[in-house]
């Protein structure tokens, strides 16, 4: 025990003994010895009794010193044995006594220039242990702006660059080169801040970037937060230079990113990669790379289990079937149909390509839809828009859905059409037929198998009579309506009112007011069309207005006595008119040939006005005479012969006017109807005038004779 | 003496032109539903000529037409009704005026009138079970 002790104590006395070879001045002054002297070192000169040399002497950035009386001295680049001969010879020519000359180094310094981005730039005085960092403390440190990777060191004619913040990353000093005096250290500016001098961001100008103009930079923009240029490192990952620009965005199309390493373009699915996390997914990065991050796009979504919600519903998409989710379930997990869903025509699309609709507001008011169509994975459902009936496009609605109504209706068009709609509906819809609309014959265009067909339907007998539901024309989707127009009036341009069939109208000719076409139904009768036609003119002759009845197989012309209904107000007397009838009112000033003989009388001979006249069987041979202007005053009123034309009987009777005057026996009135003669002698045919007219030609010849005689 | 024979021979002969019949003679019956020629009629009393015959069947659709006018024929068949009015006058006034081939014509369009008066005044009855007018 006791030996073991003095062993430790023989040992500790031996390591002092070491510690004090090692930290002698001996072994101090050797040191001093071997190191060439630089600009900044501090050399002591003393000589005793000599007070201006009680100080220390630094050598300048030229190398030399500056000695009391002596004057410079360059020492610069030599070891201190060196110096201290070359400064004991130049004291020599001043001091005699040098005896006790000393000379040594007291401070070994460095003296060199921080130059650059660096905030005081200029000299600076470092220990000669100092490096890189410290000379750029010592300048007051680096600017913003500065390019670290690219530092220099300049030394006479060399230039050194070295990356300072792979030194500042690594801790690795032997990055940083040796410094000595009268070197210059230059910071230089990074590309980044341009080259003009502002106050800028230091964080937003590293955001987009610390490459500046390096070649091998890797570029990142697209949908990230801090696109920009970003300095390679080897062993880097896409993901690695993706949070190197901030990250994605939002919108980032994170399965599409693409990257140019070269020349060769390639596509990275960050959203595979993270789901998986097979690292072999990632590609490669090379200097100079380019990484392109696209703004997201819609998506395709696939799956064997998807169901597809498409149209007016608030979230349209693919969603994932689960089992035992129902049409409802999908519905409303999509949100729903909006305000602008056509609840009624619902369709599911199969994955097998047909096609089911489904009439979800029929089965939300009870009725019977079918029931709830079953989804399956693959399925679509498709909830259409609801048409608008200001909508333009037509395509709203499809042919085979879709109802049109055209002509006299206030809002003629395509609507969407479901079968438990019916003509009332559809015209309610359109708006109610037009003021000019003719609802005796709305025409409907039967669509089937490629053909069409037109049937006809008298709405305004329905209207006003009512009848079966039933008596409704069936319409279905596809079908046309159209509501003819009533002529305006028959003056108007043709070509508006041609546009009637002849089968809905009636014809009115002659003496009327308008006389034309005019658009007829089965519910309007004889006055109206007359009326509609101005009625008859002044000088129409009322009492034989002929009806010519058309479209039956054999000719039929009705005569009316208009007259006669006006004086019995008997409606029997009018004719039962149909479209295609026409009517002719003749004029009493017709050529006399049109009119029949045997409805007139003919009144000749001397009378005032001999002609053809008019008689009814209530009328006498004194209306007629008056009618006539009476017996002219050359004429033979004792003689008026009447000739009645009636078959096998005595045709003819002579009438005494003036006899009848006298008497007033109205017995002697002699017959008379329509279709007889009636003549008034000359009074020159009269048995006394003849008597004396050959009485008076006797007279003449007997004269003669006796004349002749006497000569 | 030859001479006045002469001249009275053809002064004779001119007067015969006086009383000549060239002109047809008067017959009247011009107002004969005013001024009847035969105010009374009975069938059984009259001898059945063709002018009687005439007048009888005027009296029976004369008296037909009166039962019609009863029955409101005014009201339900106005036109007919004037119709037949007019008719009967100008029959009348023909059987008056010789003209019987025509009033026998005109008797039978009476006939059919006043049946389609009936026709309108009672239209239910069935008519082909009735005797005719």
């Amino acid at each position: 025990m006791e030996r073991k002790s003095a062993l430790k104590f023989v040992f500790s006395i031996l390591l002092g003994v070491l510690a004090l070879q090692l930290f002698s001045p001996v072994v101090m002054a050797e040191t001093d010895d071997q190191i060439q002297l630089q600009s900044g070192f501090m050399i002591r000169v003393f000589i005793p009794g000599e007070a201006a040399f009680e100080k220390d002497f630094q050598i300048n950035s030229s190398g030399q010193i500056a000695l009391p009386e002596v004057g410079t001295v360059s020492i610069g680049s030599l070891t201190l044995p060196q110096a201290r001969i070359l400064i004991t010879e130049k004291l020599k020519e001043f001091y005699r006594d040098l005896s006790r000359l000393e000379i040594e180094l007291t401070d070994p310094r460095l003296l060199l220039q921080v130059l650059g981005l660096v905030h005081n730039p200029g000299e600076v005085n470092l220990d000669a242990k100092a490096n890189i960092q410290t000379a750029i403390k010592a300048a007051g440190g680096l600017k913003q702006g500065a390019q670290l990777d690219r530092i220099q060191l300049r030394r006479k004619e060399l230039v050194i660059t070295f990356n300072f913040k792979e030194y500042l990353d690594s801790g690795d000093i032997s990055i940083l080169p040796t410094l000595k005096s009268k070197d210059i250290v230059f910071v230089p500016a990074s590309p980044l801040i341009g080259n003009v001098q502002v106050d800028f961001d230091a964080r937003t100008l590293s955001a987009v970037g610390d490459a500046g103009g390096d070649g091998s930079a890797i570029k990142v923009f697209g949908e990230v937060n801090n696109p920009g240029s970003f300095g390679y490192k080897p062993g880097q990952s896409v993901v690695d230079m993706i949070m190197r620009a901030g990250g994605v965005t939002r919108y980032a199309g994170v399965e599409k990113i693409r990257i140019i390493n070269g020349l060769v373009p390639k596509t990275f699915d960050l959203k595979n990669y993270l789901d998986s996390g097979d690292t072999s997914l990632l590609p490669e990065i090379s200097p100079g790379a380019t990484l392109y991050v696209p703004i997201q796009v819609e998506e395709v979504k696939t799956g064997s289990r998807m169901v597809y919600v498409m149209g007016e519903v608030a979230k349209p998409g693919a969603y994932e079937m689960t089992d035992g989710a129902s049409f409802f379930d999908i519905l409303a997990n999509s949100g729903g149909p909006n305000r602008y869903a056509e609840t009624r025509q619902l369709r599911i699309i199969r994955n097998d390509g047909s096609i089911l609709p489904f009439d979800l507001g029929g089965y939300t008011e009870g009725r019977d839809v079918g029931g709830v169509p079953v989804i399956k994975p693959g399925d679509a459902i498709f909830v259409p828009e609801k048409a608008d009936q200001l909508e333009k496009s037509w395509l709203k609605i499809a042919p085979d859905r879709a109802i049109k109504i055209i002509g006299q209706v206030m809002k003629p068009g395509r609507y969407e059409w479901s079968d438990e709609m019916s003509l009332l509906d559809l015209l309610a819809h359109a708006g109610g037929p037009g003021r000019q609309a003719d609802i005796t014959k709305v025409q409907i265009i039967q669509t089937k198998n490629g053909t069409a067909s037109p049937i006809f339907f008298d709405l305004e007998n329905f209207m006003e009579n009512g009848g079966s539901l039933s008596d409704l024309p069936t319409l279905k989707a596809g079908y046309t309506i159209m509501v003819s127009e009533l002529p305006r009036d028959p003056s108007d341009n043709k070509a508006q009112w041609v546009r009637q069939g002849s089968d809905r109208s009636i014809y009115v000719m002659g003496a009327v007011g308008s006389p034309g076409r005019y658009a007829f139904n089965d519910n309007l009768h004889f006055l109206d069309i007359i009326s509609a036609a101005d009625g008859p003119q002044t000088d129409a002759d009322l009492q034989n207005i002929r009806i010519t009845h058309r479209g039956q197989r054999e000719s039929k012309v009705t005569r009316l006595n208009l007259s006669l209904y006006f004086e019995t107000g008997d409606e029997k007397l009018l004719p039962e008119v149909k479209p295609e009838d026409v009517i002719y009112v003749p004029s009493r000033n017709r050529e006399w040939t049109e009119v029949p003989g045997a409805q007139m009388v003919r009144v000749l001979g001397s009378v005032g006005k001999p002609g053809r006249y008019r008689f009814d069987d209530q009328m006498t041979i004194l209306d007629l005479l008056a009618e006539a202007g009476g017996p002219s005053p050359n004429s033979w009123p004792e003689k008026i012969v009447v000739v009645n034309m009636v078959e096998g009987e005595p045709k003819a009777q002579a009438f005494n006017l003036i006899d009848f005057a006298k008497s007033g026996d109205y017995s002697k009135l002699p017959v008379l109807r329509a279709g007889d003669t009636v003549y008034v002698p000359n009074i020159e045919q009269s048995d006394w005038k003849v008597a004396m007219n050959g009485i008076r030609d006797v007279v003449s010849i007997i004269s003669v004779f006796a004349l002749l005689g006497a000569l | 003496m030859k001479y006045s024979t002469l001249i009275s021979g053809v002064l004779l002969s001119l007067l015969t032109g006086c009383s000549t019949g060239q002109w047809p003679d008067e017959r009247g019956g011009g107002m004969a539903e005013l001024v009847p020629s035969r105010t009374t009629h009975f069938i059984s009393q009259q001898e059945q000529n063709q002018e009687a015959a005439l007048y009888d069947n005027l009296f029976l659709l004369e008296r037909t037409f009166d039962v019609l006018i009863e029955d409101g024929a005014h009201a339900y068949a106005r036109a007919e009704t004037t119709l037949a009015q007019k008719l009967i006058i100008r029959i009348r006034r023909e059987i008056a005026g010789s003209l019987q081939y025509a009033a026998e014509k005109d008797l039978t369009s009476l006939r059919a009138r006043l049946h389609r008066i009936h026709v309108q005044l009672y239209p239910r009855i069935d008519y082909t079970s009735q005797t005719k007018l």
